[in-house]
């Protein structure tokens, strides 16, 4: 391996630094210092700190403090230390505006925020769980064209072809009913409801064998 | 199991227990000077100094908490040193104003207290409906029944004493709020013991004599805390 001078280092990382995506301050502390061959824990510390100011600035500018005129004396000096500039560090979790001073700026009265926020924790039922339940809906259902056949067709059952649930059916035997009575002279169906009575073909025989003898 | 997390808004709360008087205002700048005085201090460290010096003799020692390290319930951390001066209770006070807890606290600030334990209760949430009333002082995961029952009532059975870790059983979470059972009605919360007594509770003199030394109980548990 090929050794570098110390000012080709100081170069390298001076190039480094002005190609990052830092703030332009950031940027030009740490090129200086890093030409100046400061030691690398000094370099990235005026870096962050040149980086927080500017984000502090910015966030400043983007919401600025604001006096509480209507309030109580109470109130009034509770609002302003909620709304005081506690600071901002990139390595915070607090992104670009979600650290509570920040958020409290754009409060617009604390007074009418509600005492007490309850958040809820709905267990709501997984995508799997879900998916089952749909699945076992479906494979107990009887499909629609078989349900419109078993309506055509009374004398078989039609058990759905898949079934988790539904045990199958024995077919209901069904005796046939005696709808018409065939007439011994000529074959021709009369209608039950056009039927003689008992009595009347016993009387109208009883005439025939009469004339007959 | 569906649950809920309460939070206690830090405007309210501290606007109810704060006060600022000619004594506290006095005491500020006094403490402004001594923060000039001493640069190389930390505010903690100038707090409890601070306080030190301006403790009444004949008083309890003063004492500093963080209320991220209680069962805290409050919308933002808060950091403060208690003591007496002349008999009454102030605390320098800062609040978490973000970034890590660890650090981003505001300046100090004094203010005059009732009572020495009054910023102490910032995990006690109070539950009510109807004639019923409900107490938690763990910021909404343990609750005790305080309604109208008595030690008869105290079987198992009863659905409104809960369990360890539970929530009472005649209480409802849904996605539309925490309602009773029994009747349908919304329960309602409040950090403010005051203003959650039910109505009823005031006018009722037996229940006063039966359920203030509970609460008398609650400031003693907070003064042991206090030593502990």
């Amino acid at each position: 391996m090929t050794e570098i001078s110390d000012e080709e280092k100081k170069k390298l990382i001076a190039e480094k630094i002005e190609s990052s995506d830092l703030p332009q301050e950031a940027k030009e502390i740490g090129v200086i210092n890093a030409l100046m061959g400061m030691s690398p824990d000094a370099i990235i510390q005026s870096i962050i700190d040149t980086a927080n100011s500017a984000a502090e600035r910015e966030a400043e500018k983007a919401y600025p403090k604001r006096e509480f005129t209507d309030y109580n004396p109470v109130e009034k000096k509770i609002a302003e230390i909620l709304t005081e500039n506690t600071g901002i560090h990139m390595m915070d979790s607090g992104g670009v505006d979600g650290r509570h001073w920040q958020q409290n700026r754009k409060v617009a009265d604390f007074r009418t925020r509600p005492e007490i926020q309850i958040d809820l924790y709905v267990d709501e039922p997984l995508e799997v769980e879900r998916l089952q339940e749909n699945h076992i809906e479906r494979q107990t259902e009887v499909p629609y064209n078989q349900k419109k056949l078993n309506l055509k067709n009374e004398e078989t059952i039609q058990v759905p072809h898949v079934s988790l649930q539904v045990a199958n059916k024995p077919p209901i035997l069904k005796i046939p009913k005696i709808i018409k009575s065939i007439n011994p002279q000529n074959n021709i169906p009369i209608p039950v409801e056009e039927q003689p009575k008992k009595k009347q073909i016993k009387a109208e025989d009883k005439e025939k064998e009469r004339l007959k003898a | 199991m569906n649950s809920f997390e309460p939070t206690i808004d830090l405007f309210h709360f501290l606007a109810d227990r704060l006060m600022i008087t000619p004594e506290s205002e006095e005491l500020e700048k006094k403490f402004k000077e001594y923060d000039r005085e001493h640069p190389d201090e930390s505010y903690l460290e100038e707090m409890e100094n601070f306080a030190n010096q301006e403790n009444d003799e004949d008083e309890e020692e003063i004492y500093t908490e963080n209320s991220y390290n209680s069962d805290s319930a409050l919308s933002q951390g808060i950091q403060y040193t208690v003591f007496h001066k002349n008999g009454r209770a102030f605390v320098i006070l800062q609040i978490h104003g973000g970034t890590d807890i660890r650090g981003g606290y505001t300046e100090p600030y004094i203010f005059e207290i009732d009572d020495e334990a009054s910023l102490l209760d910032s995990g006690y949430i109070y539950a009510y409906v109807g004639n019923k009333y409900w107490e938690s002082y763990d910021g909404g995961y343990n609750w005790e029944f305080r309604g109208t029952h008595y030690p008869s009532d105290e079987a198992q059975g009863n659905p409104d004493i809960p369990r360890d870790n539970e929530y009472p059983k005649s209480w409802e979470i849904t996605k539309e709020g925490i309602f009773y059972k029994p009747t349908g009605e919304p329960i309602s919360f409040s950090s403010h013991m005051g203003e959650s007594y039910p109505q009823w509770w005031h006018s009722n003199p037996k229940l006063i004599a039966r359920w203030a030394p509970t609460f008398d109980k609650k400031q003693k548990t907070l003064r042991k805390r206090l030593k502990a």
